[in-house]
């Protein structure tokens, strides 16, 4: 509409040279000249109005407007610098706070995986139908099976964890390598920086050993050498040729068991091992790519029917097993999925709290500011002027608290990445990013916006005469703002409500989870893991004398009390799972499971080390040689799952065969079940092995102290490199750290969750107070009138504490019915503890109650000391 | 009370005075006060246009292009903006004229032969 744009100065001159041509021509007919100037005014009528609507139809004016807008919104708001900072900083915290916790989610959860088209990868697992239907890992027969036997996967790979041993000039390190079968990369549709990756078939038996370097091995160990393919290395003693570096983005897998922050630092083809035949044996990771144009409901049935036939072909060790089909990108988003949605949810619940503060406080603004926009309209400006103006306020005030807030955001997502558990996969990578920025922009503009409109119609909707009559401060107290904040504050209240009921049932669990009888004492106790190299250590005697020598040495170590070791201890997510048989019971053929139980293969002292508590029987001592009669001690637990009703002290067990056929073990002993596979983990069956009958080249071990458990770790080494200089002990970790890791992730949601639920509960009363203290303003003639005819100021202090209860009752009866309501998303976060249960609902509502008569005890004490001498004669 | 009186921009007494003044450029290029003389003058006194009134409707017309304004020098060498009707603004005339005729037509018809002076 406004092509051109034509100064207002230049419409000035026409004007001017209009009347100036009118006076010429009156003058012409004989007028003087102060005659004619007058009546060609007169006869042109009103210049500024003229001038006005000229203006009024140009851009000129919106660009006025705005500059004026935002000039004028400034000085009102430098006026009242309590109120405005009071809500630049509700708004700046609340952007700022939610801006750090979706740049957490956004790294975990929604940001793509560095894979080709990584939608398409799937995570496949043995799920039990009878342990709860858990996931579980894959023994690799059935993966062979998986693999040849569908269409609807365009590739499919297994891997599994490997402890390696690097040995060389540099001396001996232990590295965390990652055994996977031929595909891997071509499935995951990576290229390496340098060489190759593995070419079909490689991973066969036979074929020369080579290994494809992690970028941060290839950097340290070589200094980034671009001449390192070809090289060799020595991994457990045996040579391996170096084939490939993978860029430094490359990192697989995302997850490590145990949630350990360790890096991964090589690929090596699969190696030969004994349970690659056995289908009882769950040790392996499957990943695999869809088939273009399959679905993922697609691959589920196929694998589900495929599954099918492996129980009904190998009954015994699959008829308890189905196949699970998990989008890669929810496997390593894992359980921290959930629990970051809930976060998002809980700040989305804060921030929403936020809004209504600020809404609150612009509403009393608007209020008291009622008399100056009555003013200005009685003035001329229009209700689309005034809307714009409260609007352009806002949005000052939404960019300062925008502003505000990206500081916050980059301060907070630092803070938040050191405090949260980094087993949190990918957390690492979490940076406040252009998406992140562009969501905070969107919130601060809904934001400003939004309550922008709400004060400007409400302003604008004045009745002028009526709001100049009554002198503006007092107008309408049940007025249209007062029930919007009420409902405002109402609604605060109930978000509070069902955000703490949310913080008391996980604060509930997190209670139970720490007060857990883990079956063991975590106190003073260092671990390490020991892995001898089969080149050297093949011979099981010469394992068995290492592991002997060593704990021997260590025990020597002042202030040491025990030394003990075990192939698996609890909350490493190290196993041994297995089946094993049971005398007397129809006995699998070999390499088919039945019964299941981790297996630990333990050295004598090991249950008193750790702390197990015996129950029945005894404990493996000295007496249990590699030549005496095989024993085994289970666990309390396996001893109902196998032997409900009776003891099984006496009966015998096989966990392994020697020439076909079973190596039958007299039990022992009952021992208490441990929490092996992590503290909310359903515990399983344990089925316990002397070491020296079923030597392994892999220990962890586990040394308690009578001291500071820190202490041990440079002894411990020290006594490693004395008995060989080639072997390393690594990963010292105290078991107290991994039972705080094991919680980490728990303790990490409930603070958060609680931290935002003690927000919520004081922005709720805030909201309260403000409510109830404007109210006992807008009342104050009325209560200056009952103080004059006599009332006490109890009573007053009762009528304002009575109309503060309805509020409050209102807003807590909503809100307990919303938590009742959504309690149903809870659950799944809850460790024994109902989501209905009694005691959080009703202690959150007294707490509630309680905040809020406090909220409204101060103005209702301020309305009591009112004069009402002063009071009235104000009116 | 407001200072505003908007009757001023109904849409008929709007589209009058906007004929009148193409109908006035028809004749040549002219400037505000020059067209505001013409209007009255042709008009025989009947039609009295507040002089200011006219350049809201100038600027009006100027934007769809149906006249064009340039400053020049009028007859008594003042500095003046010149109006000057368009190709465009010629044809909107001609349409107009056609409609407004019709229509004072059919209003003379309805009003009946004799008028008592009004």
């Amino acid at each position: 509409m406004f092509r051109r744009r034509r100064a207002p100065d230049d419409f000035a001159s026409e004007i001017r040279s209009h009347l100036e041509l009118e006076v010429d021509r009156l003058r012409e007919n004989g007028l003087s000249q102060d005659q004619a100037e007058a009546a060609a005014r007169r006869a042109f009528g009103n210049v500024t109005l003229a001038q006005e609507r000229y203006y009024e139809q140009g851009r000129w004016l919106l660009m006025d407007h705005l500059r004026q807008d935002v000039r004028f919104a400034l000085r009102l708001l430098a006026r009242t610098p309590l109120l405005t900072a009071a809500i630049v900083a509700t708004l700046a915290l609340g952007i700022g706070v939610a801006s750090a916790v979706f740049s957490l989610v956004h790294a975990v959860v929604l940001r793509p995986l560095d894979y080709d088209d990584p939608d398409s990868l799937v995570q496949l697992f043995e799920t039990g139908k009878r342990e709860g239907g858990e996931a579980d890992w894959v023994s690799f027969p059935n993966f062979r099976d998986w693999r040849g036997r569908n269409d609807v996967f365009a590739g499919m790979a297994a891997y599994r964890f490997s402890m390696l041993t690097l040995t060389g000039a540099e001396g001996a390190e232990s590295l965390l390598g990652l055994e996977c079968t031929d595909r891997l990369f071509s499935v995951l549709g990576v290229e390496p920086l340098l060489g190759r990756t593995f070419i079909s078939g490689e991973d066969r038996p036979g074929r020369e050993r080579v290994t494809v370097l992690s970028y941060g091995l290839w950097r340290r160990r070589f200094a980034a050498d671009p001449g390192v393919i070809g090289r060799v290395l020595t991994l457990d003693g045996q040579p391996y040729s170096i084939v490939g570096v993978m860029p430094a983005t490359f990192v697989f897998p995302n997850t490590v068991p145990g949630d350990r922050i360790v890096p991964r630092e090589l690929w090596i083809p699969m190696r030969r091992s004994d349970d690659v035949e056995d289908r009882g044996s769950h040790n392996y990771w499957v990943v695999a790519r869809l088939a273009s144009g399959v679905s993922l409901d697609r691959a589920r049935t196929v694998m589900r029917t495929l599954a099918d036939n492996l129980a009904r072909q190998y009954p015994q060790s699959n008829k308890d097993f189905t196949v699970t089909v998990l989008p890669l990108k929810n496997y390593v988003a894992g359980p921290a999925r959930q629990a970051l949605l809930l976060l998002l949810t809980a700040i989305g619940a804060v921030l929403l709290l936020m809004c209504a503060n600020v809404a609150n406080l612009l509403l009393s603004r608007a209020e008291a500011r009622r008399r100056e926009m009555a003013m200005r309209q009685a003035l001329g400006a229009s209700r689309g002027r005034l809307v714009a103006q409260t609007l352009t306020e806002s949005l000052v005030l939404a960019l300062g608290g925008a502003t505000g807030g990206l500081a916050i955001a980059y301060y907070a997502t630092g803070l938040l990445v050191r405090l949260a558990p980094q087993s949190l996969p990918r957390i690492q990578e979490t940076t406040v990013d252009a998406q992140v920025v562009g969501f905070m922009v969107l919130v601060a503009g809904c934001v400003g916006v939004l309550f922008g409109l709400a004060p400007a119609f409400w302003g604008s909707c004045v009745n002028v005469q009526q709001a100049l009559k009554e002198g503006g401060a007092r107008v309408s107290g049940g007025g249209i703002g007062a029930r919007i904040r009420q409902a405002l504050v109402v609604t605060q209240l109930a978000v509070a409500v069902m955000l703490l009921v949310a913080a008391g049932l996980l604060l509930r669990s997190f209670v139970r989870v720490t007060t857990l009888d883990l079956g063991f004492n975590v106190s003073r106790v260092m671990t390490a893991i020991v892995n001898l190299p089969p080149a050297r250590y093949g011979d099981p005697a010469k394992q068995v004398l290492f592991f002997e020598n060593a704990l021997r040495r260590i025990q020597t170590v002042p202030g040491v009390v025990s030394a003990a070791g075990s192939d698996s201890i609890p909350l490493t997510a190290i196993n041994n799972q297995g089946s094993f048989v049971i005398e007397g019971r129809p006995a699998p053929p070999p390499g088919v499971g039945g019964p299941h139980a981790n297996r630990p293969h333990v050295s004598a002292g090991y249950f008193e080390t750790m702390g197990l508590r015996l129950i029945e029987g005894r404990l493996f001592d000295a007496r249990d040689r590699g030549d005496s009669q095989p024993v085994a001690v289970v666990s309390d637990l396996a001893a109902r799952m196998y032997w409900p009703g009776v003891s099984p002290v006496g009966k015998r067990l096989a966990t392994e065969w020697a020439d076909g056929r079973p190596v039958w073990r007299q039990i022992v002993g009952v021992v208490q079940a441990t929490h092996h596979f992590g503290l909310e983990a359903p515990q399983k069956a344990e089925v316990y092995v002397p070491h020296q009958q079923s030597p392994t080249p892999f220990m962890q071990l586990v040394v308690r102290t009578q001291g500071d458990p820190a202490a041990l770790i440079d002894p411990i080494r020290r006594e490693i490199a004395a008995l060989d200089p080639d072997q390393a002990a690594f990963a010292f970790q105290t078991m107290e750290s991994l039972l705080a890791e094991a919680s980490a992730r728990r303790r990490f949601e409930t603070a958060l969750v609680g931290a935002f639920a003690v927000l919520a509960l004081l922005l709720a009363a805030i909201g309260v107070y403000g409510v109830m203290g404007h109210m006992v303003m807008q009342r104050s003639r009325e209560i200056g009138v009952r103080l004059a005819l006599g009332a006490l100021s109890g009573d007053v202090v009762g009528m304002v504490l009575r109309s503060g209860l309805r509020l409050t009752v209102a807003g807590v009866a909503a809100g307990l019915a919303g938590a009742l309501a959504l309690s149903g998303i809870l659950r799944s976060f809850l460790f024994s503890v109902s989501s209905l249960d009694p005691l959080t609902y009703g202690g959150v509502a007294v707490v509630l109650v309680l905040v809020a008569l406090l909220a409204t005890y101060l103005p209702s004490r301020a309305a009591a000391r009112l004069d009402p001498l002063i009071v009235l004669r104000e009116e | 009370m407001s200072t505003r009186d908007r009757s001023d921009r109904d849409p008929l007494v709007q589209g009058t005075l906007d004929l009148l003044i193409l109908r006035t450029l028809v004749f040549g290029p002219e400037h505000g006060q020059g067209i505001a003389r013409t209007i009255q003058q042709t008009s025989e006194d009947v039609l009295l246009v507040e002089h200011g009134a006219l350049y809201p409707a100038l600027q009006r017309l100027e934007a769809q292009r149906w006249i064009v304004a340039e400053w020049g020098t009028s007859s008594n060498n003042r500095k003046a903006r010149f109006y000057k009707l368009t190709p465009a603004g010629r044809r909107h005339l001609a349409r107009q004229t056609t409609r407004w005729r019709r229509m004072a037509t059919a209003i003379g018809r309805v009003l009946g032969p004799e008028t008592s002076g009004g």
